[in-house]
């Protein structure tokens, strides 16, 4: 045994709190109380390492916490370094490429190797003492003294859960290595046993602790390699300190490690087990029989067993082995405080144990000491027998080469569409294929353009530069000048936009981020940057109200320049796009009441050989109140109305008749007018009157009429009729009393018994609609004979409405925009907050039933992909079969024609919906989105397996 | 943890008159976007006996905040030395770097700054009234006192209020539905 003790392993001379190895072996952290944690090259401490003692010894010190850091532990994978310190804080580092940087004001020489934070943990209420990994590093758990142990999921850092039971301090936290339980040991004098499924205590364990008296930094318990055995630390049985042993099951206290002159403030197992004697050559399968070979038949020296170090308040160390009752090893006189953590190393036989006193010593065992270490194979194999297979457990495996193909594709494909909208800005215009347009774009951008170099030229001369006044290219050189650019915000605050800084990461995580940033960034940019350089460009027009020299900019008008940047672009692709609009025959009419009582309505015509030439007028057909000119009456109405047609200011008929005009429409078909006295009158295109005065009871409210030959017509009465006028038959006669009682966010609405609606139309489908002033809206489903609403404020807290507004373009996002702003003002209907989660689910549900019934296809299948990404998220395996098993259908369908009428056959199942075929979007949006979380993998492989088995039949 | 720490800072004219204006070159790195701008203030501390002399030299707001390697030049007039005692002029004192963020300051870094007559015999026999003209400052740049002070910089605080206000709102919500019949 080799013992030593690196004298240039320090914490400026203060506490070392806690010690432990990278499991590769390369690293070794310590964490201190000079409030840093300190990353060190292992070679030059092991045995080996003597010879080449010149290599960097310290590699990085990281300065992020704000007090004594009490426990430092790797993730299993080595790729992250856990931290926890005094003030509640714990951090995860995480290494990154490039070169370290220096700590600036610190003192410390540069870092060797580029730690960074990644997290921080943020929810303990006092100082955090002791940390651990769950066995896959999917989990951290951390303890505190705020008497909590909480869960958090890794590598993110949500919280997952917070143990709350213990009644004092908690200053030790193991995991199981199977992954099954948590252990926990606190000053309240007990361990807790906890189970990781749900989280709840399954066992208090009031051992030998009771008697324990004074008071340790850790109580650091640990869990054997094999699953068996916690040891638990400061545990006293007179005259002595002990260690008291925990067994798996029952958690009952049978035997304990005595010995200790202080209280046992941390334990530590080695990673492996160990047998006396080296298994015989694997050739004759040794291993295997022996592990097959009932235990009491193994010979002695083949059993394994488990190798554990002790530090204690009494500055010993001891080395125990589970086969013998008295300790390997006895460390005496190595520290002149407490030890306070032990760490082994990945081979087994090195062990670090550090100390108040500020030093770490380690000590090199040898096999014949410890004896001869148990493979990783056998320790595996040994534990899946014991515990079965832990496997199942582990879901961040992918298990097939589909899977990882699905999620790389998904992968591409959110690049894609990442990139696409940041292109959007600039290529909206490009649309059409008319020359003209695209000119105009080049000259706008081109424009764009030598504004930015105006900007840069600009921004030169706001840099005062330092030494000499050359401005150079290269930005390497930390001499050269800063390239800042600098304004004068509205309240008169200097705002500087840093130079954005070129480091040698070269292809590292951080870069990545970075750029994705950029890009992300890009179009705001772009807006930004445009902005003052306009203002740059036609200097006077809005004189800065700050005054004075230089180049002083005000964000307010640099904002409104933006706007109008944008806005002239939006204007651009109108006026591209007006030609496509041709190809629709008629535009959709609009009602307009004007200022002193007349009422028209608008509707464009407009043939598609007028391609070239100008855009034909609209007829306007309009409605005035007919007005004595009777000095004596003022302006007093008869009671008749003028109804005059026009097109382009040329009068194509009028006619007159009694009654007021409250509501008027019309297509190409005919023309529509409704009397507050009830009567419905219907032209034809000429003028013509089609029908004798149509008496519907109440005067019309709202008309709305399709492009063919349906009219609809909602009552002030509350009667919404939909007719054919071709056909002459009546759709629907339906009243809209269900809604008033349903909506009754309005509730004094609904004591009056008057209820207010926005508008009354036909949807883009060809559906009824009803848009209450609350927002609501309502779509009549002519089949089912019912009302449906589709729109309403009753998801407050999905996570889903804010994210509506920028994807509003169609039906029913727009009705949903409606629904949200108006709903804002409403909360008297907002029910107790219930889980967030449900309320998403539930409203993503409705969103996509809703899409469904306005037929809006696009929508439809935007949602459905949200729905299946949400379900994914939250791994809810029955909803998303459900989901999927619907678009899958049965095996065989005939490949039949989008449908939407139901088929009277045996089977009910559509093979399309919404004119998309349900299998393509099975194939094409949710597998994909199903990709994201691999806890549903196998459901996938499912479904992709299925899927092509019916593509093969077909 | 820190979203922003200071990489370098580079004292720029130093040493330098008194009446000419401090330059600083700041290097920081951020590890997390932030939507709000970063507020770097330079503070010079007249008198060590009374705070009431400290003067806010400069303050600007540094921004857009995403993650990556930035620098600026910060630029502050010098302190107007008619604010500062006689007797504190000459001699050394402090001064302050502070950057903040949403109004919490997070790191300090402190300079000490010495000040004396540019030439020695003015120094050996100071006249009675300080000629300002012929004062240098020296800020010892190589020795910056770092000092960081825990914030919590994406502290969901807008989230914590809304459900305070939706608790409210929801107490208060009697107005269920009422069936009409």
């Amino acid at each position: 045994m080799i013992v030593e003790k690196p004298e240039w392993l320090r914490h400026e001379g203060l506490q070392i709190f806690s010690v432990d190895f990278q499991p590769s072996g390369q690293r070794c952290a310590t964490a201190g109380g000079d409030h840093k944690v300190r990353i060190w090259n292992t070679r030059p401490l092991m045995k080996e390492g003597e010879a080449d003692r010149g290599g960097e010894k310290l590699l990085a010190t990281l300065c992020d916490h704000f007090g004594s850091v009490n426990c430092v532990r790797w993730s299993k994978s080595g790729l992250y370094v856990a931290s926890g310190s005094d003030g509640s804080l714990v951090l995860i580092h995480e290494k990154r490429h490039g070169t370290g940087t220096v700590e600036f004001g610190s003192g410390e020489p540069a870092n060797v190797e580029n730690w960074k934070v990644c997290a921080s943990l943020r929810g303990h209420t006092a100082d955090v003492v002791d940390l651990a990994w769950s066995p896959d590093d999917s989990m951290l758990a951390t303890c505190s003294l705020d008497n909590t142990v909480r869960i958090w999921k890794m590598p993110g850092g949500s919280s997952v859960a917070v143990l709350t039971g213990h009644s004092s301090l908690v200053k030790g936290v193991a995991w199981d290595p199977i992954g099954s339980f948590l252990a926990s040991q606190s000053d309240d004098k007990t361990v807790m046993i906890w189970q990781t499924s749900d989280w709840a205590a399954v066992h208090r364990a009031e051992g030998p602790w009771r008697k324990s008296v004074g008071s340790t930094f850790f109580r650091r318990l640990s869990w054997s390699p094999c699953g068996h055995f916690i040891i638990t630390t400061h545990g006293y049985e007179n005259p002595s300190h002990t260690a008291q042993v925990l067994e798996r099951g029952d958690w009952s206290g049978t035997f304990n490690f005595v010995g200790h002159n202080a209280p046992v403030v941390a334990v530590r197992f080695n990673h492996s087990m160990f047998r006396k004697q080296p298994l015989p050559p694997p050739e004759n399968n040794g291993e295997e029989e022996l592990l097959q070979m009932d235990p009491k038949k193994v010979p002695k020296e083949m059993v394994p067993y488990n190798v554990v170090a002790m530090g204690s308040q009494d500055r010993n160390i001891t080395v125990w082995t589970t086969a013998n009752p008295r300790p390997v090893f006895v460390g005496k006189h190595f520290f002149t405080q407490s030890v306070v953590d032990l760490s082994w190393s990945p081979d087994g036989y090195s062990l670090f144990c550090c100390s108040l006193d500020g030093t770490v010593a380690s000590f090199h065992f040898e096999a014949k000491e410890l004896g001869h270490i148990v493979s990783e194979k056998e320790m595996e194999e040994f534990r899946r027998n014991r515990y079965g297979d832990s496997r199942s457990r582990q879901e961040s495996l992918a298990e097939s080469p589909a899977q990882l193909f699905i999620e790389a594709t998904a992968a591409a494909k959110k690049v894609g569409n990442s990139t696409t909208i940041v292109s959007n800005g600039n290529t909206t215009s490009n649309v059409s294929n008319t020359t003209v347009v695209t000119q105009t774009n080049k000259q706008v951008a081109s424009t764009t353009l030598r504004a930015q170099e105006h900007e840069e030229a600009g921004t030169t001369t706001t840099v005062t530069t330092p030494k000499n006044g050359t401005l150079e290219k290269d930005q390497a050189a930390a001499q050269t000048p800063v390239k800042q650019r600098e304004y004068r915000q509205q309240d008169g605050r200097r705002r500087i936009i840093p130079e954005a800084l070129h480091t040698e990461d070269d292809g590292g995580r951080k870069d990545r981020e970075s750029s994705a940033e950029k890009r992300k960034l890009s179009p705001v940019d772009a807006s930004k940057s445009e902005a003052p350089s306009k203002r740059l460009l036609g200097s006077g027009g809005s004189g800065g109200g700050g005054g004075g020299g230089g180049v002083r900019e005000r964000n307010g008008s640099g904002a409104s320049k933006a706007i109008e940047v944008s806005s002239m672009e939006r204007s651009l692709g109108l006026s591209s796009t007006t030609n496509t609009t041709v190809a629709i025959n008629v535009t959709q009419a609009s009602q307009l009441r004007g200022p002193d009582g007349v009422l028209s309505v608008q509707v464009r015509i407009s043939d598609e050989e007028s391609l070239d030439g100008p855009a034909v007028a609209p007829i306007c057909l309009e409605a005035k109140p007919v007005r004595v000119q009777d000095a004596a009456a003022g302006r007093g109405e008869t009671g008749e109305t003028d109804l005059v047609c026009s097109q382009g200011g040329e009068i194509r008929w009028r006619d007159r008749f009694a009654g007021k005009v409250t509501a008027l429409t019309g297509n190409t078909n005919f023309w529509a007018v409704g009397c507050e006295d009830g009567s419905l009158q219907v032209y034809t295109m000429a003028g013509r009157r089609a029908l004798p005065s149509m008496v519907v009871g109440s005067a019309a409210a709202f008309m709305d009429c399709t492009r063919g030959w349906e009219l609809l017509l909602l009552t002030r009465g509350g009667t919404m009729h939909v007719w054919d006028l071709r056909q002459s038959q009546c759709l629907l006669n339906e009243s809209l009393l269900p809604l008033t009682l349903s909506s009754s966010a309005t509730s004094s609405a609904k004591e009056s018994g008057v209820m207010r609606i926005i508008s009354a139309r036909f949807s883009e489908a060809g559906a009824p609609l009803v848009v209450l002033a609350n927002g609501h809206a309502f779509l009549f489903h002519t089949k089912m004979r019912s009302w449906l609403r589709i729109a309403d404020d009753f998801f407050p807290s999905s996570s889903f409405v804010s994210t509506w507004p920028p994807s509003g373009d169609g039906e029913l996002a727009g009705l949903q925009k409606g629904a949200a702003t108006l709903g804002k003002t409403n909360f008297s209907w907002n029910r107790t907050l219930i889980n967030e989660k449900y309320q998403t689910r539930a409203h993503l549900e409705d969103q996509l039933a809703a899409a469904l019934a306005l037929k809006s296809a696009e929508e439809y299948k935007r949602h459905l992909i949200s729905y299946t990404r949400f379900l994914t998220r939250e791994a809810d395996e029955v909803r998303l079969r459900e989901l999927c098993e619907d678009l899958l259908g049965p095996l065989f369908v005939p490949d039949s024609e989008p449908c939407y009428d139901s088929q009277p056959t045996t089977s009910t199942w559509e093979s399309y919906v919404l004119g998309m075929k349900k299998r393509e979007l099975l194939k094409n949006e949710v597998l994909p989105a199903m990709a994201s979380n691999r806890a549903v993998q196998r459901l996938l492989n499912e479904f992709l397996d299925m899927l092509s088995e019916y593509e093969d039949t077909q | 943890m820190s979203a922003i720490n200071i990489t370098n800072v580079t004292v720029l004219d130093n040493p330098s008159m008194f009446l000419k204006p401090f330059q600083f070159e700041i290097s920081y790195e951020c590890l997390i976007p932030l939507k709000d701008d970063l507020e770097w203030k330079l503070i010079y501390v007249g008198s060590a006996e009374d705070e009431k002399y400290d003067q806010v030299l400069e303050s600007v707001l540094v921004g857009p905040v995403n993650v990556g390697n930035y620098r600026f030049l910060f630029q502050a007039d010098p302190p107007e030395w008619t604010k500062i005692p006689d007797e504190d002029i000459l001699g050394v004192t402090v001064l302050l770097l502070t950057c903040s963020y949403l109004g919490q300051e997070f790191i300090r870094v402190g300079y000490y700054v010495s000040t004396e007559y540019a030439d020695d015999s003015l120094n050996l026999e100071p006249p009675a009234k300080v000629l300002i003209n012929q004062v240098r400052r020296t800020v010892l740049a190589e020795k910056p006192r770092v000092t960081k002070f825990p914030m919590a910089f994406n502290a969901p605080l807008a989230n914590e209020k809304v459900e305070e206000d939706a608790n409210n709102t929801s107490n208060g919500s009697n107005l269920l539905p009422v069936d009409a019949s």
